[in-house]
């Protein structure tokens, strides 16, 4: 994976636009693309305003670890065609 | 439409329209003559040609009937309506949209427009697909374009329950920084996979439902203080809460449970386990040295039917780490806790639950009974404590 994304690179001499899935609850997905250095609390904000959703009800998961918003796609080693799960936060009293 | 069909739909209005009146003015006349004798309906009375369609006596007496009901009993709503409209102003414009909003009304009314005008919409809807779903099943979104949200400002000043419970320079350290943080998506702490924003915090502080990161923020300041001052609390490992969360929407799990390994068990004497089901917050306890399950619930009820669930879920991943089969332990109700009392602490209780398992000496329950006046206090605290994570950065 590491070898095609600097083949890009040297082709276009630009920033590669990773696709990241994101995957809800329910099993339903969304595509999102994105460049390596965007702030993946982007991606959430987005989410939350599709479903009208309060923003920060919901956590995204990446390998079980909760995406904080500064994280972006680099930071994470994230690479194209990645699922990110979306779940709601539990809440209880 | 042809010039024709419209002047075809005018005189229909015209005559519907009259054919109304007509029926009003009769209905009225009626009325008049019932309840007042000396009314005399032919002097009074202008009647209107009715249209082609003619009524027989039995229909015009129901319809009487029903528009004097109407007069009798409804509400003078319609008389304030014709009061509220705005006095017709004299200017050009204004009348033009009047009278057009007015023709438009009376266009509905009528019953032959009406349902034309109702086929042509339904068919169109049905025609269109709906847009929202096509975008949500195969977009690709772009992310770069949009614009950030803008700020979401958090109160500055909250006046929260346990205010007057905790000491002076807490109070005012609280005030200091929710004036300092006033955007509701400020980070207040961050630690593993853990991340607690403005409005988290004053979640805790008004007496509000406690999410996942809360409950798994206050085990990682468990940990920590552990970490700090060894023997302070009995070693204990923790599993949150998400990894069952995890199996019941079909994610991976594994990556929750991967720090339990067979060295962490021996080494440790409790597992804590809190346990989210139908919007409550429970609290498996797994005695390690006595191999038994206990179970904290603060409310009297207990929700039992998911633990088997969980525990089983829990065997199948950590397959091998455990010296015997924990699905075989005994599961015990924790008794004589100290229970809530109202509709949203009980995710206070199972951080108190914890904190006192935990502890060094083998805790006395009976104690702890007026927990719940306490509880306004824990949360300013626990709030206390997360704020002043941010000191460090």
């Amino acid at each position: 994976m590491a070898s095609t994304s600097s083949k890009k690179n040297k082709k276009s001499n630009e920033v590669t636009i990773l696709c990241l899935k994101v995957k809800s609850q329910d099993g339903e997905e969304l595509v999102y693309r994105a460049k390596p250095t965007t702030k993946l609390s982007k991606l959430k904000n987005d989410y939350c305003n599709r479903h009208s959703l309060p923003i920060n009800s919901i956590a995204f998961l990446f390998d079980g670890r909760r995406i904080h918003d500064e994280d972006t796609p680099e930071s994470l080693k994230m690479e194209d065609g990645d699922e990110i799960d979306a779940m709601i936060h539990q809440t209880g009293g | 439409m042809s010039l024709n069909e419209r002047r075809m739909e005018a005189i229909e209005h015209y005559v519907f329209e009259q054919r109304e009146m007509n029926k009003r003015l009769e209905a009225m006349e009626k009325f008049l003559s019932e309840n007042f004798p000396s009314f005399n309906s032919s002097t009074a009375a202008v009647h209107v040609q009715s249209s082609s369609r003619t009524m027989s006596d039995e229909m015009k007496k129901a319809e009487c009937a029903e528009v004097i009901a109407e007069c009798m009993f409804e509400d003078t709503q319609p008389i304030k309506d014709v009061l509220a409209k705005p006095e017709p102003s004299s200017s050009g414009i204004a009348k033009c949209v009047r009278g057009r909003v007015d023709r438009k009304a009376k266009e509905v009314k009528t019953p032959y427009t009406k349902g034309q005008y109702k086929r042509k919409v339904l068919k169109k809807a049905a025609v269109r697909p709906s847009p929202a779903k096509v975008e949500l099943t195969n977009a690709l979104i772009e992310v770069e374009s949009q614009r950030s949200p803008g700020p979401r400002p958090a109160p500055t000043k909250i006046d929260y329950p346990g205010r007057q419970m905790i000491s002076d320079d807490m109070r005012m350290f609280i005030d200091a920084c929710l004036e300092k943080y006033t955007d509701m998506s400020d980070t207040i702490y961050t630690a593993g996979n853990i991340q607690i924003f403005r409005s988290q915090i004053d979640e805790l502080l008004t007496d509000q439902y406690l999410d996942d990161n809360h409950i798994d923020a206050f085990a990682s300041l468990l940990a920590e203080k552990n970490k700090l001052r060894p023997g302070l609390y009995q070693p204990f490992i923790y599993v949150s809460s998400l990894h069952w969360a995890s199996k019941k929407y079909d994610m991976k799990s594994k990556q929750y449970v991967s720090h339990i390994n067979k060295d962490a068990v021996t080494a440790s004497n409790f597992l804590l386990l809190p346990v989210n089901d139908n919007e409550h917050w429970t609290l498996l306890v797994a005695y390690l040295k006595k191999a038994t399950w206990y179970f904290f619930d603060s409310l009297p009820n207990p929700h039992r039917a998911v633990l088997l669930i969980v525990i089983n879920h829990l065997q199948e991943e950590t397959q091998g780490c455990f010296q015997t089969d924990i699905k075989t332990w005994k599961i015990l109700e924790a008794e004589g806790v100290p229970t809530q009392t109202n509709g949203f602490d009980c995710g206070m209780f199972v951080c108190k639950y914890m904190e006192n398992v935990i502890q060094t000496n083998s805790v006395k329950w009976d104690l702890l009974m007026n927990l719940q006046a306490e509880m306004p206090k824990f949360r300013a605290e626990l709030a206390f404590i997360l704020l002043c994570s941010t000191l460090k950065r």
